[in-house]
């Protein structure tokens, strides 16, 4: 029983150990409020915490008296708190000036985000992280104000997004106003670097930022920081698995409504019905199931051709044949990290697979990334980085998949069948020619070599030798397959796998070769890019600091120097289309063969002094001089300075009774000039000879012709970027809310430009020369808010908005024409009609005719075309009694006005993070917030994608979008008399005339990334062997909200070089839903 | 476990509501029936109007005549030849069929007018029946309100009359009006 007693004593004993004991207390501001919300944790036990009440008092049971309690708040510094026996404390917060303390990433170095005066934003690599883009420049769309990235081109495997900072910066007429893009100081290709490997990135916007790097950041610099080795070894596997979808695919109507439509067309145009009832009762047949083939054997035409679209009756939706539901791609990443105190090392190995959209094409894009990066500290004077990266990309599909093929797409009718009575593919289809036409592949293989030696002799001061090279090679085949088909009459044909111009071969200016072969003709092309790239940079820098007087100074030489080495070789009628070669050519002309070559150098010297007094009044003063080879020797130098000052208010004593509401407060203003070398052609000063065959014979052959050279200006010399800006930077609520905003205006001064045109006599174009000039006005706005609620709940939210407007302030036009560049001209401007209203009836328009002849609009009239009810009534603003264009000059522009302006504005993005316990959410929002887009081939008429028609019956493009057109009662497609969109249908340009009516609202907002994450909590049974593990949900475009018809915001345009198809003729955009799994060990 | 089950099924609603992709509608209104009317025919050389009187307003049911030139595939698979076949296809609706008293116009050439009253698009044929052809029209059709323009030549026929109808329908064939125009010969 003793036994008994003395045992229940002693656990009653352990038990009173282990019983939690509770303790209160107060959590007060540095301000001497009390913190709400703050979270008092008992270390190392995860479960016991809460957060302090709206007075700030907190109650906790800990494990002991003696237990340390862990204080966070936002804004302010962890604490922790041993209790010693207390069983109530007062816990006073520190704030956190880490905020402050924050490193920007500049020029040549590192800097406080509190003293630096240029405009400098700096991101971590959260915006890029379990995001399923393909490349890191596309994260990047809308994560910097200012920084604006876009893309009309669509979504075409391997396609690069356009990039520039504060806008256009020249308007390309010599020279380009691309931003520098340096990756750990050597300029590089951001959209095939490995995402995972960037650490930071730093946006350098203004002169004074960027002009360290003189005449090549004349619009700014992107600077791209990645991980290194750190202590202790961790081993990071990331990869996800994704499924696109595509997006703003157009709405094909049926045969029926489509033959119905044209039908309309026609009739209006002042023709007949193009589909007669029989082909119509003929296209419901076959809908309802009644005929097996869209066409057969009987049809007039030549034998070898199967029926064209008007006499076919099939109903196919040739978007849904070629384009899949849904595609997969994968990316996987791992990489390890490590060291110790003299070496560390990082090592990341990258693969991404990404399939296309397109069912019969089979294209494929695959990256490989690896990166390995050693530092050896040698002692704490010496210190050497070694960086090596290596990127290959395998960019394969059809060659007849290029902007030919989705010109053609938007066009292929309806009526037309897959199939043909030999129930084989009809030629018309392009399955055939996708499938077996041969392919098209191009690979980038870019090997980066980096070695940075720093050497610290004393304190505070550093030489750097950077040593960087990349060499690229880049192979590229081409191949065209005969491929047959079975002809009406049953025997075999070969299908045209171009635009049907016969063996057409041309040689382009750049080397490039534009080729159609002939049905039946097989062609093989080769291509090998070789470039070589290699830049030194030696500086030096010292800091210096006496009393609260800070400075720094920074003294450097940079070289560089580019080449690159393009040859190309082609052949036709390749004897084993399966392993094609290029043959031997003894002169018999076979064979096509071209090469172009390029050099240029450049060597920089800079300087910079920085200076900072009790990190209260800054400054830093620039100077660069650079030399380029691309100017003539006399031309050939120059000198760009730039100054910056700051002044944080905050840091006055007088702001002290502020400073709790107000941490953070600088003003900033900066002027700066910046020379841009960056010309289209590396040798502008050179008169250039091309050869062209000509119509002569001589002898028996055709003779060569040697046309006149362009003349060139020997006085060519740098355009100048002459920036100004002003800011602010500020922090509220110790730095819950942050934000900044800047101004800027930017002026190309000495703008390359044409001269005066020269005689036509003279055979040639003017030269160009630094003769115009180009101003660009901007803002941006950053702001963003984080907190916590309770001990589990944190959430941040972030914006940026920023816009801007270009204006040609100078430019020699000769006769000022509205359609190129004059004085004056906004950016993006877009000269039209103004529409008064559509017509209900002929008397109306009649009318209207008779006050305002409509008879001069370029209307490509066919045949018996008249204006009529359902067309367009154009308003004659000049009361002159006529509509019309004049000579479409500034002079003189008839009843033309400016209608709206294509430039992207409002360029805004907003962020909302949240995160409670292992459950973490964002929400990534992009958008524009004005553009005017008026959707055309590039002229001043409609696009067939918009409208239907464009010029000419032959080029249509009939979506259910466009069924929304006047058409009067007893319309075989309905009455749409009352608001229709469009005029009535007709296929020549009376309705379709560049006007105020048809300028579509291009702004847009796009739920860019939605990712849903799931950590593993801290302590569970594996925590010993993972240090991390997160999976993930993560979705790319998942929702876009914009007015614009028919078209994706993003895919109005193309860029391809082959065939120029217009607005909507590219490649889908997709949507992209991703499951991905992250783990550290 | 349950809110994972939760979290899954919220990102396939998602997934879903997202997939959705709305087809544009034809906004045309297949329940606005064609109207038709037309004034009286007035003359455009001296304003003389010639009141026209309906003599006769009835229902009537069109058929189509087509002649097809195609080959189709039957159900057994072999080859049907359509060349010259007759089709006949009956309108599915009625049509309002207005024929108004003939008028009489002078023999001199004149051109006249008849104002149109319509919500759809008409078209216009004249066809001379009786006599060589003094009759034309000018225009071949409008939309909404409108003008029918038509001309007389000299009717040099002695004292024969020519005689023609001009008929106005609209381009679904529900409404048509047949006006029968007579022209005195010159020697009356």
């Amino acid at each position: 029983m003793k036994r008994f007693y003395i045992t229940l004593i002693g656990v009653l004993v352990s038990l009173g150990m282990y019983a939690d004991v509770l303790v209160t207390g107060t959590v007060y501001e540095p301000s001497g409020d009390t913190a709400i919300g703050a979270t008092v944790m008992e270390k190392g036990q995860p479960s016991k915490g809460t957060a302090t009440d709206i007075d700030g008092n907190f109650q906790l049971n800990v494990s002991s008296l003696q237990a340390t309690l862990v204080v966070s708040y936002i804004g302010m510094q962890t604490q922790e708190v041993k209790l010693d026996g207390l069983n109530h404390i007062e816990v006073h917060l520190k704030d956190d000036n880490v905020t402050l303390d924050e490193l920007v990433v500049v020029g040549y170095g590192t800097q406080k985000k509190i003293n630096a005066t240029g405009s400098v934003r700096t991101i971590d690599s959260e915006v890029l992280e379990s995001r399923p883009v393909t490349n890191a420049v596309q994260g990047l769309q809308g994560a910097v104000a200012g920084l604006n990235i876009t893309n009309d081109s669509g979504g075409g495997l391997g396609e690069t997004m356009n990039i520039n900072i504060r806008g256009v910066g020249s308007i390309g007429d010599g020279s380009n106003s691309s931003p520098l893009i340096l990756i750990d100081g050597m300029e590089g290709d951001l959209s095939t670097i490995n995402p995972n490997d960037i650490e930071n990135i730093s946006v350098l916007k203004d002169a004074a930022a960027a002009s360290i790097y003189g005449s090549r950041a004349p619009f700014g610099v992107i600077l791209v920081t990645t991980k290194g080795g750190k202590k202790g070894t961790t081993v990071n596997y990331n990869g996800n698995f994704r499924w696109n979808k595509p997006t703003n695919v157009p709405h094909v109507p049926d045969s029926y409504t489509y033959a119905l439509m044209m039908n309309d067309a026609y009739i209006n145009t002042g023709g007949n019905a193009v589909y007669g009832s029989a082909k119509l009762e003929k296209m419901k047949q076959f809908q309802a199931g009644i005929l097996k083939y869209g066409t057969d054997t009987s049809a007039p035409g030549s034998i070898y051709d199967w029926m064209g679209q008007t006499n076919t009756w099939g109903n196919t939706n040739w978007y849904d044949v070629h384009l899949k539901n849904t595609t997969f791609s994968q990316e996987h990443n791992v990489s390890v990290s490590g060291g110790g105190d003299m070496v560390t090392y990082y090592f990341s190995g990258n693969y991404l697979g990404q399939d296309g959209l397109f069912r019969y094409a089979d294209e494929k894009y695959q990256r490989l990334a690896l990166t390995g990066k050693v530092n050896v500290t040698f002692n704490k004077y010496v210190q050497f980085l070694w960086t090596s990266r290596y990127i290959a990309t395998d960019n394969t599909k059809p060659s007849v998949l290029n902007s030919m093929f989705f010109h053609q797409l938007s066009r292929m009718a309806p009526t037309l069948p897959l199939y043909t009575t030999y129930d084989e593919y009809d030629p018309s289809s392009y399955v055939q020619q996708l499938r077996d036409g041969g392919r098209q592949d191009q690979k980038t293989q870019q090997i980066y070599n980096q070695g940075n030696l720093t050497i610290t002799p004393i304190k505070d001061w550093q030489i750097h030798a950077d040593i960087s090279s990349r060499i690229e090679h880049n192979p590229y085949t081409r191949e065209f397959k005969p491929v047959t088909y079975t002809m009406r009459d049953g025997s075999s044909g070969f299908i045209n796998l171009g635009d049907q111009q016969n063996s057409f071969r041309r040689i382009r200016d750049n080397g490039t070769f534009y080729v159609d072969p002939a049905a039946g003709e097989s062609y093989y092309e080769k291509a090998n890019t070789y470039i070589n790239y290699f830049s030194t940079n030696f500086y030096t820098d010292y800091s210096l600091s006496f009393g609260e007087n800070n400075f720094k100074f920074l003294l450097g030489v940079q070289t560089e120097s580019y080449s690159e080495e393009i040859t190309r070789v082609a052949s036709w009628d390749i004897l084993l289309p399966d392993t094609p070669f290029i043959p031997s050519d003894n002169g018999g002309g076979s064979t096509m063969s071209s090469e172009s070559k390029g050099k240029w150098t450049s060597v920089g010297i800079f300087g910079r002094i920085n200076y900072n007094y009790n990190d209260r009044y800054m400054a830093e003063v620039n100077l660069r001089g650079d030399g380029a080879s691309r100017f003539p020797k006399n031309q050939r130098w120059g000198v760009f300075p730039s100054f910056s000052i700051g002044w944080n208010i905050a840091n006055e004593k007088f702001w002290e009774p502020a400073y709790h509401v107000m941490n953070y407060f600088k003003l900033r203003a900066s002027y700066g000039q910046l020379g841009n070398q960056n010309t289209t052609s590396f040798y502008p000063f050179y008169q250039k000879m091309y050869t062209t065959g000509g119509t002569v014979i001589l002898g028996d052959n055709q003779a060569t012709l040697l046309p006149i050279f362009d003349p060139y200006s020997t006085s060519l010399t740098w355009e100048r970027i002459e920036n100004v800006g002003a800011g602010v930077d500020f922090a509220f609520f110790n730095n819950r809310l942050q934000g900044s905003f800047d101004w800027y205006q930017r002026t190309t001064k000495d703008m390359i430009g044409p001269a005066y045109a020269l005689a036509a006599v003279y055979g040639a174009n003017a030269p160009k020369t630094n003769n115009a000039e180009l101003r660009t006005r901007g803002w941006e706005l950053e702001l963003s808010w984080r907190d916590n609620i309770g001990k589990d709940f944190s959430y941040s939210i972030s914006a940026s908005l920023s816009d801007y407007q270009t204006v040609v302030t100078k430019y020699d036009s000769p006769n000022n024409s509205i359609d190129g560049w004059y004085q004056g001209k906004n950016y993006g401007e877009i000269w039209g009609y103004s529409v008064v209203g559509i017509a209900k009836s002929d008397e109306e328009m009649a009318a209207w005719l008779a006050q305002h002849n409509q008879d001069k609009i370029p209307t490509a009239a066919q045949g018996t075309s008249t204006w009529g009810g359902g067309d367009l009534m154009y308003a004659d603003l000049n009361n002159d009694g006529s509509v019309d264009p004049g000579t479409r000059t500034l002079d003189n522009h008839g009843d033309l006005r400016v209608i709206g302006n294509n430039t992207p504005r409002y360029a805004y993005s907003f962020t909302l993070d949240f995160k409670w316990k292992f459950i973490d959410f964002r929400a990534y929002f992009q958008g524009i917030g004005k553009r005017d887009y008026f959707i055309s081939n590039g002229g001043n008429i409609g696009g067939a994608t918009f409208f239907g028609f464009q010029g000419g019956a032959y080029q249509n493009a009939l979506y259910l979008e466009q069924l929304d057109y006047f058409r009067y009662a007893g319309a075989e497609l309905g009455a749409n008399f009352e608001n229709p969109y469009y005029g009535r249908m007709r296929y020549d340009d009376y309705n379709t005339q560049c006007s105020d009516r048809f300028i579509q609202d291009a702004s847009y907002l796009r739920l860019k990334n939605l990712q849903v994450g799931f950590s593993l909590p801290g302590k569970t049974p594996i925590s010993k062997y993972v240090k991390k593990a997160r999976i993930y949900f993560s979705a790319e475009n998942l929702f876009t909200v914009t007015k614009l018809k028919i078209f994706d915001p993003e895919a109005l345009k193309t860029n391809d070089t082959e065939y120029s198809g217009g607005a909507g003729k590219v490649y889908p955009q997709y949507r992209t839903f991703s499951m991905g799994l992250e783990l550290t060990f | 476990m349950k809110k994972i089950f939760y979290l899954i099924a919220a990102v396939g609603i998602t997934w879903g509501i997202v997939s959705c992709d709305n087809e544009p509608k034809n906004p045309g209104d297949y329940s606005v029936k064609s109207e038709l009317s037309i004034g009286d025919v007035v003359s455009q050389v001296n304003g003389q109007v010639y009141a026209l009187q309906v003599a006769k307003s009835i229902d009537s049911v069109f058929t189509n005549k087509v002649t097809a030139y195609d080959t189709i595939w039957d159900e057994n698979g072999n080859f049907v030849s359509r060349e010259g076949r007759e089709v006949i296809i009956p309108s599915k609706f009625t049509t309002k069929y207005v024929e108004y008293e003939p008028i009489m116009v002078p023999a001199e050439a004149d051109t006249f007018e008849i104002h149109v009253t319509s919500n759809a698009k008409w078209f216009l044929s004249t066809a001379s029946y009786r006599g060589s052809s003094t009759f034309y029209n000018i225009n071949s059709g409008g939309g909404g309100n409108g003008t029918l323009l038509f001309r007389s030549a000299i009717n040099r026929n002695g004292t024969r009359k020519v005689a023609a109808d001009l008929n106005v329908y609209t381009s679904d064939s529900t409404i048509y009006h047949k006006v029968t125009l007579l022209q005195e010969g010159l020697a009356n």
